[in-house]
């Protein structure tokens, strides 16, 4: 019976395999996988217009249609005709500059040609968007009204121009008259292009009841003026010719080429023209609509856009090269992409293309709108972005700079690697996620003003005018090459922009212009060459030595270098404030730009926050320093050969770092003799050769592990300066009483906490599980847990993190923010330093649609982000250890290296699913954060108490929600670090007795004094004097009321007025009143009957009375 | 509202605590101890002898029982005073868990002193005067006008928390000896064990 029934089901899947497993593969090579299908059918149903506000714009779009064509024509009017109209409207003509003065051509109004929407809207790739969708009108107006000279000297513009404002005037007119009072004209510049003035009909709330009005909609209209379609000669158009005349100062000179002019006319002339060609290729490829859709999704999420500001390449941008790339793209002409291709693929083609190909330096695509002819890739790039439609003779890329190329071919190739990720769905960062945040897409933002006093300060002269056309064009170039050449190596791209004022009233000409204009540069840093010292230069006969001199001017010198070479240099001091990249930046502005420049960045901000270790020159050192932490370990190296070689009964076999200080990420950097810092002892593991004798009993196993280390206490005192003391831990594993550690003292002034491990440890902790009851078993486990985070996971948690912090240079100090940053927010005493390290790991080992952090404030602020949005109880934090981002898949290097495997990761993800099957809701681990090294994801995070874990991303929210509000600058950093003290029950101010931030080796008051400060350089008498009561304190108070407050202090005391807070949260089940019972366990007074309450009065007042003489103000809610 | 005189069996006895200047109350904090005469099967004797208290004060000592009861019953002596204050899991016990020569007898022994988290055993020189402290405790909580108020700490915090510190770090000599004697010890039980 049962032989049957697995025969029909077998055939079943039979049937299966042969139809339906073959759509399966299908979908999943065209969409990478089926959900990736199922997420993009999804989005697109949530992206799509709305039927109901289609048709609500489509009502007005056909009155305002009416309309414009009842406007009166206004023909053949000389210039002072026009000033006369002008002179009695309060309408202006958006004329550009220079005006035009003394013209003997006529301006005219008449019908329109043709009225036609353009733009997504027509081509019906408009989405949903909060700050919604603009429709484009192109009237095209007719051809008479033009000469064929007209594309010279901007007479066609000034025609337009008087067009715009006649038609301008007669709309607002026609509105009041018609009822349509709800309607706001304005003049805009069309993607930033002060060529291309449009006018931008918005509704507004007035009269929400009248049938035209869509304010509700969002939507709003810019009506474009086109030029007839090939009404010039587009040959004396292209990139290369110059159409605007200017006076030269002598006859031998050339006129530059006005590359920007040529392409705002022929564009003007062409926005019929390519709605046209992409509506055909709609047509032709089923999913191109679609594809333009992820496209545009894509490219929003990223800040991307059509206009200046935003990069100049959009939505018509990408769907030109998209429709180009199905008509060819390779050398040969041969084609990209293919008309059956999926969405998907069509856009991934698209991105690849960008990623891999280049447009700007090694070559372009070429292109027809206009027949049938194939795309090509030509070699030999224009050193200008170039998507050249040979058939309109227009670049497409023209809005677009050289560093916004670099900036778009930087996103493709994130984007890529996105795209083929097999173990993660990145369905989110690709299309959902807003990744369009300065601070999080860049490692520094630079802001300052340029005052505009006098144009000639910047050789802003006629030939720069008629190539760049504005001034923010101009100087973004001129920054551009300074950028480039003299930040080079250090920088990976930049974005400048400038706040331009794109819209203005109809009253006026153009925008209200201010003698200055804001701008900011957003970096990204190459974060291995950044901070580096020196810049070589050419040698002295070398042809480029007088431009590098001429650049770098006095900070250019001839410097000899080890290799023998003499060159010219430039040489850094660094900081500890500003990093090089900044200084090196103010100077090449100051230079030449302005001196008066003031030039800020918020990391200063933020590096200051970094507590300075007091050592000597300690304020010349980078954040990403290592010399403090080299100190350390050499001294590390020194005690580790003398424990090899030390003769004892088993010898030692390896003594291995276990500490935040050995691996550079301590809160506080290690410095000789700074007893007083909780990171003075550094834990090191000690293991013997193997031996059969170790005690099969775990108290006598700790003893003679005990007697052990009393050996080499002996021998240390005997044979070296070494001191050293035999402490007890009873802290460390709970209920093992009896491990006791040797804390010793270097001569160099570092202090190092020898624990011993063996053979025997682990068997033993894991027969105490086996032998448990099955109610305690938990909690033997959890003992396990520590002895595996104090012995095993320790060590090796201090050998990766040793050699990531190589390889991310700002992970040290950008984990030392982080901690400071919990710790200021009283967190950082509940989670151990691994689990905050591995946190922090997260924007490093996944930058994701980024790059991994290149100053401290980008990896903070995208811990803090990561934070606010991860849902612990739904995902598990999958680390890849050893994955290097970008690396190109190579099957068998993958194979090779330590990485983690698909299997690996489904292992993970399988242990998470089971325990979130014992704790959906995470009330025993919150955190799960799981990698090769330890795939149970609970190691760190077993024990972290539910609201502290809870509060972590509750502060982490509130934080980023402050950064979108008030944005980033020194008042919000402020509050981001200070603590809301409101939120506890109590709140007890301590003060040590002593200085504890002098004692934890901290430069106080960093520059002021900084001659004054003494180094310590000798250990105090009795070296437990100068720890810090506190610790005790916290601890007696943590084991008292254990289970009835949640106790939060500082780790870390270094402020000048040595002090701490010590908080408390009742928890709130032992705040009801309760029936009286021996086992209770906590200070209760009676109630009522034999009820008893929480006696809360007695217990502050046990709380001062223990603190004592440490405790200087107490506040209660 | 009367506070009860008694719950349970326990008589509710007031202390108040040493103010503190930054606790701003305007009467001194009354704190409550919970007290009734020992009971145990294990070890009678010392049973009748003893008190049962639950929830001392914080600081409280042998030192500082002893001057509490002298101002009640000044006539009974005290000898012992035994406090659990440590939260431990008694039934967690690694040696146990990972051997079989644990002392299994040597475990009985030492549970009977294996009092709740929070309460406390003292141990008077014997039963009449154990007795007569209790009887003196009774008429202190019912009428008591002036209620005592708990002893101080005799050292300032600071010197305290410096002393826990010094007491973390060994003397080489004792714990030496400690480990002779543990190692000697385990020897002698893996030979019996043979």
């Amino acid at each position: 019976d049962t032989g049957k029934k697995s025969n029909g089901s077998t055939t079943n899947h039979k049937n299966l395999s042969s139809q339906e497993v073959q759509i399966a593969r299908e979908t999943a090579e065209l969409f990478k996988s089926n959900i990736f299908k199922l997420q993009i059918d999804e989005l697109m149903k949530e992206v799509q217009l709305k039927d109901t506000k289609i048709a609500k714009i489509e009502k007005f779009l056909h009155k305002l249609h009416d309309i414009i064509e009842s406007i009166p024509d206004l023909k053949d009017q000389s210039l002072e005709e026009v000033e006369k109209w002008v002179s009695t409207k309060s309408t202006a003509i958006p004329f550009n500059d220079p005006k035009p003065a003394n013209v003997n051509y006529k301006f005219s109004y008449m019908k329109p040609e043709n009225i036609a929407i353009v733009g997504s809207f027509g081509l019906k790739t408009g989405i949903q968007s909060s700050h919604g969708l603009s429709i484009d009108v192109n009237l095209t107006m007719p051809a008479e009204i033009f000469q064929a000279k007209d594309y010279l000297n901007y007479r066609a513009l000034h025609k337009r121009a008087f067009y715009l404002g006649y038609l301008a005037d007669s709309l607002n007119k026609a509105f009041k008259s018609e009822k349509l009072g709800f309607l706001k004209l304005s003049y805009k510049y069309l993607n930033d292009d002060i060529l291309t003035p449009v006018l931008r009909l918005e509704a507004t709330d007035i009269n929400l009841e009248s049938e035209y009005n869509f304010h509700k909609t969002k939507f709003s209209i810019n009506i474009l003026a086109g030029l007839p379609h090939g009404i010039f000669d587009s040959k004396k158009l292209l990139p290369n010719k110059n159409c605007i005349r200017v006076q030269k100062e002598s006859e031998q000179l050339e006129l530059p080429s006005t590359p920007l002019y040529n392409a705002s006319i022929l564009t003007m002339t062409s926005y019929d023209h390519y709605l046209k060609f992409l509506y055909k290729t709609k047509k032709s490829a089923e999913q191109f609509k679609e594809a333009c859709i992820l496209g545009r999704l894509w490219l929003s999420q990223r800040g991307l856009g059509a206009s200046i500001e935003k990069g100049g390449f959009g939505h018509f941008e990408f769907a030109t090269l998209m429709a180009a790339l199905l008509n060819g793209g390779g050398l040969q002409g041969n084609k990209i992409l293919l008309h059956g291709f999926s969405s998907y693929q069509l856009f991934k083609g698209v991105v690849k293309y960008l990623a891999s190909e280049d447009l700007a330096q090694e070559g372009f695509v070429q292109f027809y709108s206009g027949s049938t002819e194939a795309t090509r890739y030509i070699k030999g790039g224009f050193n200008t972005p170039t998507l050249f439609d040979k058939s309109t003779k227009i670049n497409i890329l023209h809005k677009m700079s050289n560093n916004s190329y670099k900036l778009l071919v930087h996103h493709a190739k994130k984007t890529l690697v996105l795209l083929n990720d097999v173990f993660k769905d990145r369905f989110d960062v690709l299309f959902l996620q807003n990744s369009n945040q300065d601070h999080l897409k860049f490692d520094y933002v630079v802001n300052f003003q340029i005052p505009l006093a006098n144009d000639e300060d910047y050789q802003f002269g006629p030939f720069e005018k008629i190539t760049h056309l504005t001034f923010e064009n101009f100087i973004s170039n001129k920054i551009s090459f300074l950028l480039q050449y003299g930040l080079g190596d250090r920088l990976l791209g930049f974005d400048i922009c400038f706040n331009r004022a794109s819209t203005f009233d109809i009253t006026s000409r153009k925008p209200k212009t201010s003698n200055t204009i804001n701008a900011r540069i957003g970096l990204l840093i190459n974060a291995a060459e950044s901070e580096k010292l020196v810049i070589k230069g050419p040698a002295e006969t070398d042809e480029e030595s007088l431009q590098f001199r001429a650049f770098w001017g006095s900070k250019s010198s001839l410097r000899r270098f080890k290799d023998g070479s003499i060159v010219h240099s430039v040489v850094w001091v660094s900081d500890h404030k500003k990093p090089i990249v900044i200084s090196a930046m103010e100077y090449i502005l100051k230079r030449h730009l302005k001196e008066e420049l003031e030039v800020t960045s918020t990391i200063t901000e933020f590096n200051k926050l970094l507590p300075l270790p007091n050592l000597p020159s300690s304020t010349q050192q980078t954040t990403i320093s290592t010399v403090a932490t080299n100190s350390l370990v050499k001294s590390y190296d020194d005690l580790h050969k003398i424990l090899i070689k030390m003769e004892l009964p088993l010898n030692v076999k390896s003594v291995l770092p276990a500490s935040a200080g050995l691996r550079s990420t301590s809160l506080l950097q290690p410095v000789p003799f700074s007893v007083s810092s909780p990171d003075f002892f550094n834990e090191l593991v000690v293991q013997f050769e193997s031996s059969v004798k170790w005690p099969d009993e775990i108290s006598a196993l700790e003893k003679v592990k005990t007697a052990f280390l009393l050996k080499i206490h002996e021998t240390l005192a005997k044979e070296t300066v070494y001191k050293s003391y035999v402490v007890q831990d009873q802290e460390s594993i709970p209920y093992n009483f009896d491990i006791c550690t040797l804390n010793v003292l270097t001569p160099e002034g570092y202090g190092f906490k020898l624990r011993v491990l063996t053979e025997r440890d682990e068997v033993l902790y894991l027969r105490a599980i086996e032998n448990s009851s099955k109610e305690k078993r938990v909690a033997v486990e959890s003992i396990y847990f520590k002895f595996n985070q104090k012995y095993l996971g320790a060590v090796s948690h201090t050998r990766h993190i040793t050699s990531l912090s190589h390889r991310f240079q700002f992970f040290s100090p950008t984990v030392r923010l982080f901690k400071k940053w919990l710790d200021d927010q009283l967190l950082l005493s509940h989670f151990n330093d691994e689990l905050v390290e591995l946190i922090a790991l997260q924007p490093f080992l996944d930058p994701s649609q980024y790059e991994a952090p290149g100053s401290i404030q980008n990896g903070f602020m995208k811990i803090l982000s990561f934070l606010s949005s991860w849902n612990w109880k739904e995902d598990p934090l999958i680390l890849d250890l050893a994955k290097n981002q970008d690396e190109e898949e190579n099957e068998i290097v993958s194979k090779l290296s330590d990485r983690l495997t698909l299997q690996t990761y489904q292992q993970i993800k399988s242990n998470f699913q089971s325990v979130r099957q014992q704790d959906p809701n995470g009330l025993k681990i919150q955190f799960f954060i799981a990698s090769k090294i330890d795939q149970s994801g609970k190691l760190w995070s077993s024990g972290v108490q539910l609201p502290m874990a809870a509060r972590l991303t509750a502060l982490a929210k509130v934080a980023v929600q402050l950064i979108k509000t008030k944005g980033l600058n020194s008042s919000t950093i402020d509050l981001l670090f200070k603590p809301s003290l409101s939120d506890y029950d109590f709140v007890l101010t301590v003060k040590s007795p002593f200085a504890l931030g002098a004692g934890s080796g901290v430069l106080t008051n960093a520059g002021a004094f900084k001659n004054l400060i003494a180094q310590n350089n000798s250990y105090p008498q009795d070296i437990t004097s100068r720890f810090d009561p506190v610790v005790k304190l916290v601890q007696i108070l943590n084991s008292k009321y254990k289970d009835i407050i949640l106790f939060s202090s500082h780790k870390y005391t270094i402020n000048e007025k040595n002090h701490n807070v010590i908080t408390g949260l009742f928890v709130p089940s032992k705040l009801a009143k309760s029936k009286f019972k021996v086992q209770l366990g906590y200070n209760c007074r009676p109630h009522l009957n034999d009820e008893v309450i929480l006696n809360k009065d007695a217990i502050f007042n046990e709380i001062l009375n223990i603190s004592g003489d440490l405790a200087s103000d107490f506040d209660k809610k | 509202m009367s506070v009860p005189q008694e719950i349970k069996g326990f008589q509710v006895v007031p202390v108040t605590l040493s103010p503190s200047k930054f606790l701003k109350t305007k009467e001194p904090v009354k704190h409550y101890m919970y007290i009734k005469k020992h009971q145990s099967n294990t070890d009678k004797e010392l049973a009748e002898k003893s008190l049962f208290l639950v929830n001392p004060p914080l600081a409280s000592t042998l030192s500082s029982m002893k001057t509490f009861f002298k101002s009640i019953a000044p006539e009974s002596l005290i000898e012992n005073y035994f406090l659990n204050d440590e939260d431990l899991d008694y039934q967690i016990n690694l040696t146990k868990l990972t051997s079989e020569l644990y002392d299994d007898e040597q475990d009985t022994k030492t549970n009977a002193f294996k009092l709740p988290n929070g309460c406390a055993l003292v141990v008077f020189v014997d039963k009449s005067a154990a007795n007569l402290a209790f009887t003196k405790i009774k008429k202190y909580s019912k009428s008591a006008k002036e209620l005592i108020q708990w002893p101080e700490y005799q050292e300032s915090a600071s010197i305290r928390f410096a002393k826990m510190f010094q007491q973390d770090y060994l003397s080489t000599e004792a714990i030496s000896e400690r480990v002779s004697a543990a190692l000697l010890d385990f020897d002698r039980r893996e030979a019996e064990a043979q």
